[in-house]
Order: C-alpha cells, then sequence, then structure tokens
C-alpha cells in the first residue's frame, strides 16, 4: 500500500511527459511484481469437472466401501451366533475371530468417509474408539446398563470385541469359558451381541443414506464453501490422516508423549493387528486421495501444477504415503512389539505423517482455495 | 540541468529502495515491535491456568492436614480434587471444565492417583513408632513434623512437586509451546482473549505463577513461582526468564515466528535449569541433615520430585533414561509409585548432584544452592 501511494505522489508532482523511458520501465516494473507472490495462475479457476470426481468416489469407493462393511458385520453376527450356540467349540472360536478381523480390515476403508450419513451417526465413535478403557467396559458388563450410542466413550465396538475374543483371559479354552458363561444376569454374551447389533444398525443406516438420499446431494453439492463436497473431502481426509498420524503412530510410540513410548495403546492391541490395521489405514487415506481408479483430489491438484520441492504437489503428497508405509513393510510383528524392539523404524513412519501432514493440511488446501474448517482435539481448549 | 539529474537520483533511489524495503517478510529486517516491562497485552486470559493452581492449592492444603496423628484423610475426597467431581468439597466453586488430571501427562495420572490412595492410607498411622515404620515422623529437635510412608516416603510432597512437574510444567512447555498450540491461527482475535496463538502462549504463562510485574513484584507467587524465586538469589534468571514470556508474546502479536521460537528455548532452558538447581538444593538439604531421619526424608521426597519433573519439558537437556537414572539413585526407584528413600546412601546423593551440576553448568553454585 505505502509503495503505491508513494509512486502516485511521485507521479502526480511531475508532469509525466518528460520522465525519461528508462524510469517509467522502472515504475513499471515495480507496479507489475509484488512482494513474496509467485507469478503462477490463479489455482481455484483451474479447469477440472469435480463432478466426476464426486461421482467417482461416491460410486466407486465409498458406496461399495459401506456394502462390505455392512456385509462383514452381518458375517461377524452370523458366526457370533453359531459361536454362542450349544456345543460350539474352538473351531467357531476361529471362525468368529476371522470374521471380526474382516470386519476391522473393512472398516478401514471407510474410516476416512466421515461426513454426511456417517458423521450423522458418529460412526467412526461407534465402532473405533480405542484404545479401549476396559474399566468401563466391564462396567457395563457387570451392571448391564449401558447406552452403546454414545459417541464419547471408549467402551464398544470394534476395541471391545478385540478385548473380548483375544484380551479377557490367557487359553483360548478359559476365553470360551469367560464369554460362554451366562450364569450372570448380565454377562459377556450380551453385551458382545449387543456391539455387533449396534455396529449393524448404524453402518446399515450411513448405506441406505447414501444410497437413497446422499449420494445425489453429494454429486450435486459443487464450489468451494464450507459444507461443498470438496470441503468435506479434503476436510475429511485431513482429519482421518490426523487420527493416522496421532492415534494410530503418535502417540503408541511415544512422538507425541515426550518420546516415552504407549504400545499399549495402539490400534487392536489384543488381536495383534496393530500393524495390518495401520498400514490398511494409510492405503485407505491413499485411495480418498487418489480416487483409485478414476477421478480424485490427487488429479485436481495435479491439474493446478502446483509445486512442492521441485515437484508437483499431487506427486509429492503420493512420494509422503509410500514413505509412511515403507518402514513398516521391514517389521514383521504387530506394532506394540515393534514399538518395544524397533520404535526407530516405526517413527521412520511418523517422521512421514508428519511431512504429509503439513502438505495436507496446509498446501493442498490453499492451492484449492478450501478452508480447514475441523477443530482437532477440541476438548483440550483452556 | 544539474539541479533536475540529481533530483531523478534521488527519486530513482528512492524508488529503488520503496522496492526493496516493501516486501513484508523480509528476513533481514530488525523487529520493529516495542515489548512492554510487565506482561501487559491485549485480550489476555489465563483464568483457566489460575483456576488449577488454586485447586493444586486446595489439594495441597487438605494434603496437609492429614500429618496431624489423629486426621485420616480420605482418598475418595482426595481422588474426587484431583480430577474436580462431586466429591471434592472444594471451599470455592470451580468451573466443572477445569481439572488437575486430564491435564496431567496422560501416562503419569494413573501414577498420580496412586499416589492419593496411598497417602490416605498412610494417614491413618499415627505418629510412626521408629524410623522405616509409616506414620508422623518428627525432627530431632521436636519443632518439625512429616508424614512419611514405610519407605522413608512423604507423598504430600512428591504429590505436589511431582504434579507441578507433570502437569503445570509440561503443559506449558511442552504442550502450549508445542507444535500443535504454536501452529494455530494467529490471525482471527477472539474478544478478550487474542488468537488462537497469543491465547497458547499466554496460557503457558498463566501456569508459572507469577504476577505480571514479576521480578519487580513478588507477590502472589505460586508453585513455580516460588521455587524459580528462591533460586534467584544464586542464578538470577527471574529477569531473562520474565522477559522471554514477554517478547514471545509480543513477537507473536507481530507474527515475527522467529523470535517466538528463539523465547520458546529460552524459556524451556531457563525453567529447566531452575528446576535442576531446586533439586540440587534439596539433596544439599538432604546431606546436611542426614543424620535426622525425618528432615532427611522429607528434603529427599522434594528432591526426587523436582527430578521426575524434568521429564516434562519437550526441549529437555536430559533424556528420558538420564532423568530415570537419576530416581533410581536418588529415589531407589524411576517409577514414582515405588520410591524407596531408606537406602539412598551419601554417595548416591553426591553422584546425582555432581551430574545434574554438570549437565546445567551449575558446578560454581552446587553447594551453595
Amino acid at each position: 500500500m505505502r509503495k503505491s501511494l508513494l509512486l502516485l505522489f511521485l507521479l502526480a508532482s511531475k508532469p509525466v511527459r518528460s520522465m525519461p523511458f528508462g524510469f517509467a520501465v522502472l515504475i513499471s516494473m515495480t507496479l507489475l511484481v509484488s512482494c513474496g507472490e509467485s507469478t503462477s495462475e490463479n489455482p481455484c479457476s483451474v479447469e477440472f469437472d469435480r463432478i466426476s470426481m464426486y461421482e467417482n468416489l461416491a460410486e466407486n469407493l465409498i458406496i461399495p466401501g459401506f456394502e462390505d462393511l455392512v456385509e462383514n458385520i452381518d458375517q461377524l453376527q452370523a458366526k457370533t451366533d453359531l459361536f454362542f450356540a450349544e456345543g460350539a467349540g474352538e473351531a467357531e472360536l476361529l471362525a468368529l475371530r476371522q470374521a471380526f478381523k474382516n470386519t476391522y480390515l473393512s472398516w478401514q476403508a471407510v474410516e476416512p468417509y466421515n461426513f454426511g450419513p456417517a458423521e450423522t451417526v458418529f460412526l467412526r465413535d461407534l465402532l473405533n474408539n480405542f484404545p479401549l478403557n476396559i474399566q468401563a467396559m466391564e462396567a457395563n458388563v457387570y451392571s448391564g446398563n449401558y447406552n452403546l450410542n454414545t459417541p464419547e466413550t471408549y467402551d464398544k465396538g470394534l476395541p471391545a470385541l478385540d478385548y473380548l475374543l483375544f484380551g479377557i483371559a490367557d487359553s483360548d479354552a478359559d476365553i470360551m469359558a469367560l464369554l460362554k458363561d451366562q450364569s450372570q444376569e448380565s454377562n459377556f454374551f450380551l453385551y458382545f451381541n449387543d456391539v455387533v447389533a449396534s455396529m449393524y444398525q448404524a453402518s446399515l443406516q450411513t448405506l441406505d443414506a447414501w444410497q437413497e438420499t446422499y449420494q445425489a446431494e453429494f454429486i450435486d453439492n459443487d464450489g468451494t464453501a464450507a459444507g461443498s463436497s470438496l470441503s468435506l473431502m479434503v476436510n475429511a481426509l485431513n482429519e482421518h490422516f490426523e487420527f493416522i498420524k496421532r492415534d494410530r503412530i503418535g502417540i503408541p510410540t511415544g512422538a507425541l508423549t515426550l518420546q516415552i513410548p504407549n504400545p499399549n495403546k495402539v490400534e487392536a492391541y489384543f488381536s495383534g493387528l496393530s500393524r495390518d490395521l495401520l498400514v490398511a489405514s494409510i492405503n485407505s487415506s491413499e485411495n480418498f486421495y487418489t480416487g483409485m481408479g478414476g477421478a480424485g483430489l490427487e488429479n485436481y491438484l495435479s491439474e493446478t501444477k502446483a509445486r512442492k520441492n521441485e515437484q508437483l504437489l499431487s506427486a509429492v503428497i503420493l512420494q509422503s504415503y509410500e514413505d509412511m508405509r515403507s518402514p513398516l513393510a521391514n517389521l514383521e510383528s504387530s506394532l506394540e512389539v515393534e514399538i518395544e524392539n524397533n520404535n526407530e523404524i516405526v517413527l521412520q513412519s511418523y517422521a512421514a505423517s508428519a511431512t504429509q501432514l503439513v502438505q495436507l493440511k496446509t498446501d493442498m488446501p490453499s492451492v484449492l482455495c478450501i478452508s480447514i474448517t475441523y477443530i482437532d482435539n477440541p476438548s483440550d481448549s483452556d | 540541468m544539474k539541479n533536475r539529474s540529481s533530483s531523478w537520483l534521488i527519486i530513482s533511489f528512492l524508488l529503488l529502495s520503496l522496492f526493496t524495503i516493501g516486501c513484508g517478510d523480509d528476513e533481514g529486517n530488525q523487529p520493529s515491535y516495542s515489548v512492554p516491562d510487565t506482561y501487559q497485552f491485549e485480550n489476555v486470559d489465563y483464568s483457566g491456568q489460575l483456576t488449577r493452581l488454586s485447586m493444586l492449592n486446595g489439594l495441597k492444603d487438605y494434603m496437609k492436614t492429614g500429618v496431624s496423628a489423629d486426621v485420616v484423610l480420605d482418598a475418595e475426597q482426595l481422588l474426587a480434587m484431583y480430577a474436580n467431581t462431586a466429591d471434592a468439597n472444594w471451599g470455592v466453586a470451580y468451573d466443572d471444565s477445569k481439572q488437575l488430571k486430564n491435564k496431567t501427562f496422560e501416562s503419569a495420572q494413573s501414577d498420580f492417583e496412586a499416589l492419593l490412595t496411598q497417602l490416605a492410607a498412610t494417614s491413618a498411622h499415627g505418629n510412626a513408632a521408629v524410623s522405616g515404620a509409616a506414620g508422623v515422623a518428627v525432627s530431632l529437635d521436636g519443632s518439625k513434623t512429616y508424614l512419611l510412608n514405610e519407605f522413608g516416603v512423604e507423598a504430600i510432597q512428591v504429590i505436589e512437586k511431582g504434579l507441578m512437574g507433570a502437569c503445570l510444567y509440561y503443559q506449558a512447555t511442552s504442550v502450549y509451546f508445542g507444535e500443535g498450540k504454536m501452529s494455530g491461527d494467529n490471525s482471527a482475535v477472539v474478544e478478550g482473549k487474542g488468537t488462537e496463538m497469543e491465547h497458547a502462549w499466554d496460557e503457558a504463562f498463566g501456569y508459572l505463577g507469577v504476577p505480571q510485574d514479576f521480578p519487580s513484584n513478588t507477590d502472589g507467587l505460586f508453585f513455580w513461582g516460588n521455587y524459580l524465586n528462591d533460586r534467584n538469589e544464586l542464578l538470577m534468571l527471574n529477569q531473562a526468564l520474565m522477559e522471554a514470556f514477554r517478547t514471545g508474546r509480543a513477537a507473536i502479536s507481530n507474527d515475527d515466528i522467529a523470535t517466538r521460537d528463539q523465547q520458546i528455548t529460552t524459556i524451556r532452558n531457563l525453567w529447566e535449569k531452575s528446576i535442576a538447581a531446586t533439586a540440587i538444593h534439596y539433596i544439599n538439604s538432604t546431606i546436611e541433615n542426614f543424620d535426622d531421619y525425618a528432615i532427611r526424608c522429607h528434603a529427599l521426597s522434594e528432591a526426587v520430585a523436582f527430578t521426575y519433573s524434568l521429564k516434562f519439558n519437550e526441549g529437555r537437556s536430559l533424556s528420558n533414561s538420564e532423568i530415570d537414572d537419576l530416581l533410581l539413585e536418588i529415589g531407589g526407584s524411576s517409577n514414582l509409585t515405588e520410591l524407596d528413600l531408606l537406602n539412598i546412601t551419601l554417595v548416591d546423593l553426591e553422584a546425582a548432584r555432581s551430574t545434574m551440576a554438570e549437565k546445567f553448568e551449575l558446578t560454581e553454585q552446587m553447594l551453595e544452592l
């Protein structure tokens, strides 16, 4: 502002036609070149078919993903029924555990889509608040008094099943005995069934809403304002990514807790699925970003030609996903074991996630003219 | 002719200088803002932090009633005070949303609850029959009494000073000065609180427990304010620490992130050094009073708790294992709930003292602290 005012004053105080040519060039140069701004095109006006992106996401990733989830929970219920039936034994326990594992993996694929119907029913809070608060869960079981639809509690969902199937006793025989004991009025059998049923209900509700009304809404909701589909996508991608960074890696490795590891806070601590689930969650975040076989944020970002470190930002983001994944490929055991023995390797994944967070939460939204609207850890204020 | 060409020269020079200096975030610039002499800024609110200091004070007062041989502390009340739940029986009304527990470093929360429960059990004992028995121990001259457990641990000190570290110091130096809070928004001003970043800084300052015109005013010091001020005579760090807080806040308000970050480093270092000096002070007291069981255990409990506090600074100079080694050396365990002070020797104390003095450049003042 100062600059242009002074220039105006100078121009006004001297007859223009008496100025030497070179001087006029100098003036025009100072007017044209602005401080600190790049000379690339305004990215928010880039040519890109955003509708195709929403369509691809809804039709090829989100709805099929929720269909898978519902199907898997249905199978989980079936295996639950078989396990709790008379005469069921080790074979039924193993089948039930496999159904649990399949469900947990299929959940990873849809966990990023925490907007619209999933957000309305608090799907992630109902299915995957971890680490489990064992005392809170046991208090539920013994009292028989609980509400599995409260988002804030850590006593339900997949983490509860993880504990019930793998953690309530040391041997499979003891686990089976405890789970099947219906001598008390309130017992594990009832709780297990209630948890599975509530998961099924919430997932089905989400799928139905997508298929019946939300898909059309989502595809139609173009623009860059808060609440537009693009804004929902960028915010959900980021919020989910921060969840991975903080809850799956940062806290367990100690990166976020003064370098004091907390291996017992990994996802699926009792079943030993933590590493597989972490890799699956990185993959699903990446799939969200790329749109897999179809149009996605990656294509959109690529069209803007935005660059970082002398490469396309869109490509740098892909590389960071790989940087997060590759250290984990060298690990054989579940995360809580690797954190005890090879934490420096798991921390490499964390370091890559920290780099990626800047790219996803600061660089990309800026280029796409999207505001980050969610508040991370809202309870942490004041 | 001469006049005309020289005025063109002047104008060209002016234009050129405008072009080079006009750019906003030029790294070569000196900060052009001023730093006030006291912590006087617009939109400062650290009332939540003051609330927690008040709660810690209330908890401390209640714990100390347990030193009387005929008072038995109620474990439920201690735990309720820690978490600010229904049974806290505070004399005053505190905002429901504020508590000490959920601002304590997370994996330490259960340790403090265990200590509070143990303290209640210990308070059920009357006068301690002998050294190494749980109960009220009395100094040789009969003037001082301390509630100790069977391992010589004065849990009241461990809890109060341990929470100073794991809650107050942790929040200030690791949470509010951490990446998360320090990358908050710094443009939207909330009435009464400032921007997110300004507010986070003020909250860190709130946990220091000093008045806004510290150190010229040393009235109304709480917890860290007190202990840091006690070291000031020898270390003379009050002024520098306070200046760093004021400078950092001014820097934030003027978007000078580089200066802000320098102040974070300064504050973390000075605060930490003062804590180490305090630990050494209490080690000295332990050594001086080694033959007086009651005072020795009291001083050593404090030394251990201040050493433990060193863990909670994101920019700490000692590693976690180095701090654990020190705790093992002077506290018998690196686990706060398993301390055993009965077998700590003068050799242990002197070794730990040397380690800390060396690491924190306190060798000169070591014996006088």
